[in-house]
């Protein structure tokens, strides 16, 4: 059978435009529970986490959303870990509603103790994106300080490239979405940009008030070598509140 | 049609993606064609306890010269050839190093072992030792066998005594990063080797790898380096055990850099088709330093 040819075709691709119009539409109205609502979110994720080089770790992350109207919204960060590694980051993002989807920039300032190996990072990012219903991208640049804590030299990494590609099965608005990524940051890791990480994630507002999460991430390295392999991978599972 | 044409495309262009070619190993971007850094650990550790490691008596001053990224195929050696006539012909270098990326295309690792041959004029044997490391190109399509028939380990250690006093000198590592990580087994055995040789008051202790720590900048492009954790993990080590020296290729750019007190030195590229083309010449004794002979 062949369904994707001629008008068939072109009839499936206007319905999906009606739909995410429709989509943007209905998240103004603010009845949407995706990324264009201005609500502010408090989240809890405990996470298990495994890479080679630190073995096994519990992370708690704490994230927090706050929107200030449509226009602006502040995330803010923190990650405790049983690896002696801490982060905490904060995000500013202006955002510019658009017919369809939005634009948004990205600010970034990035702190990470990194105990068991005696450094500190500092990184910040700067980036733009674009995202509606069903795809949110983003690029952008961050450098890196990497300082041991004795000193002995630091290690500047300024020429970084940023990047988020995360595609979503079903409109923002929907009570539960879920969405495959692959970029070079999350939410408490900045890399390099050739080590890309692939992760799949879940969302499912329960009530009006509660909100739950889960993501899988995969680390593989090597990728930029040609000599690709597994090096690490997290699972993290998260309840949200939904406060206004 | 458009959607047919478009999935001809796609099929052709995953077939070519399957096959490569002779320069770039496409389906390694995945995973790697050869064994992954743990089986390669294992297949060094069983041909070192099968033949032991090198003890080497030198002057307590020497050179050793030092290359990377050689990327030889046929026709593409000359820089290769310059630099092993270069090393057996310096009497005060008693042997020379190779940081990987030895060769470019599939099947010319023994083109490698032929050029390791070439004799200087007038050459009296001695300084015609080399000891190399696998870099990700030299694992490309399968060929650790290949490596390993030729080169026999990509994780030993070799120490340098003294030919007069016999007084230990210098102590280097070799570990093998050529699929970007060491693996948790090499990790170990280098955190337990530089544990114990730290102890032993030895001058100076010099790592010697493909991969290289850092990316201060974007000289070579999509080269990369280790993920985040296995750079401050590894770094950190080097730092805590006093480490001298870490020599490191794969960037194809020279850089320096000081970290943590260690001194993190990464090689041009010795290919022949590299304007920056180069070796290393290291002079070793109670202190160490470097020049670079540019050959291009």
């Amino acid at each position: 059978m062949y369904i994707c040819g001629g008008m068939e075709f072109k009839r499936r691709i206007v319905l999906l435009v009606c739909g995410m119009v429709a989509a943007v539409s209905a998240s103004a109205a603010g009845l949407s529970a995706g990324f264009y609502t201005a609500l502010v979110v408090a989240e809890f994720l405990p996470e298990y986490s495994y890479n080679k080089s630190w073995g096994s770790m519990v992370n708690f992350d704490l994230k927090s959303t706050l929107p200030l109207g449509r226009v602006f919204e502040f995330e803010t960060r923190l990650q405790l870990s049983t690896a002696n590694v801490h982060t905490i980051n904060i995000v500013a993002r202006p955002r510019i509603p658009l017919k369809t989807g939005e634009l948004f920039f990205e600010a970034e300032p990035y702190y990470r103790i990194i105990a068991r190996d005696r450094t500190h990072e500092v990184a910040v990012v700067a980036g733009f994106g674009y995202r509606f219903d069903y795809l949110s991208i983003m690029l952008g640049w961050s450098g890196r300080w990497l300082v041991p804590f004795n000193g002995g030299g630091k290690v500047e990494e300024l020429a970084n490239i940023v990047y988020r590609v995360e595609v979503f099965c079903r409109p923002q608005q929907c009570k539960w979405n879920i969405s495959a990524c692959v970029s070079n940051i999350d939410d408490f890791q900045i890399e390099r940009w050739q080590q890309p990480l692939v992760m799949i994630g879940a969302r499912y507002d329960l009530f009006d008030f509660l909100r739950l999460s889960a993501r899988v991430e995969c680390k593989p390295t090597g990728i930029c070598h040609e000599t690709g392999s597994f090096y690490g991978i997290s699972a993290r599972l998260g309840v949200g509140f939904i406060l206004n | 049609m458009l959607v047919k044409r478009i999935f001809i495309l796609f099929g052709v262009m995953v077939a070519v993606m399957l096959t490569g070619c002779d320069r770039n190993d496409i389906p390694g971007i995945f995973n790697g064609t050869s064994p992954h850094a743990n089986e390669r650990f294992t297949a060094s550790m069983e041909w070192n306890a099968a033949h032991g490691y090198a003890t080497l008596r030198v002057d307590d001053e020497y050179k050793v010269y030092v290359a990377s990224d050689s990327h030889i195929e046929e026709g593409k050696d000359a820089n290769l050839k310059r630099f092993v006539l270069a090393y057996k012909a310096d009497k005060d270098c008693p042997f020379a190093i190779h940081l990987g990326d030895m060769i470019n295309i599939r099947n010319v690792h023994s083109l490698f072992e032929q050029d390791l041959a070439l004799e200087p004029e007038g050459y009296v044997k001695g300084s015609d030792t080399i000891f190399t490391v696998a870099g990700n190109h030299d694992l490309f399509f399968n060929q650790w066998g290949e490596f390993l028939k030729y080169r026999h380990t990509s994780t030993f250690y070799v120490e340098t005594l003294s030919k007069t006093s016999g007084k230990k000198l210098d102590f280097y590592i070799f570990i093998d990063s050529g699929s970007g990580t060491l693996g948790t087994e090499q990790t170990e055995w280098l955190r337990q080797m530089l544990a114990e040789r730290s102890q032993m008051g030895y001058r100076h202790i010099i790592i010697c790898t493909h991969t290289h720590f850092f990316e201060v900048d974007m000289s070579q492009g999509t080269t990369s380096c280790y993920a985040l954790e296995e750079t401050t993990t590894l770094t950190s080590m080097f730092s805590k055990y006093n480490v001298s020296l870490v020599l490191t290729g794969h960037n194809h750019h020279f850089k320096e850099n000081l970290y943590g007190n260690v001194r993190y030195l990464t090689l041009d590229a010795l290919k022949d088709d590299a304007s920056n083309a180069a070796y290393l010449i290291l002079e070793v004794g109670a202190g160490l330093a470097y020049s670079e002979n540019k050959l291009n």
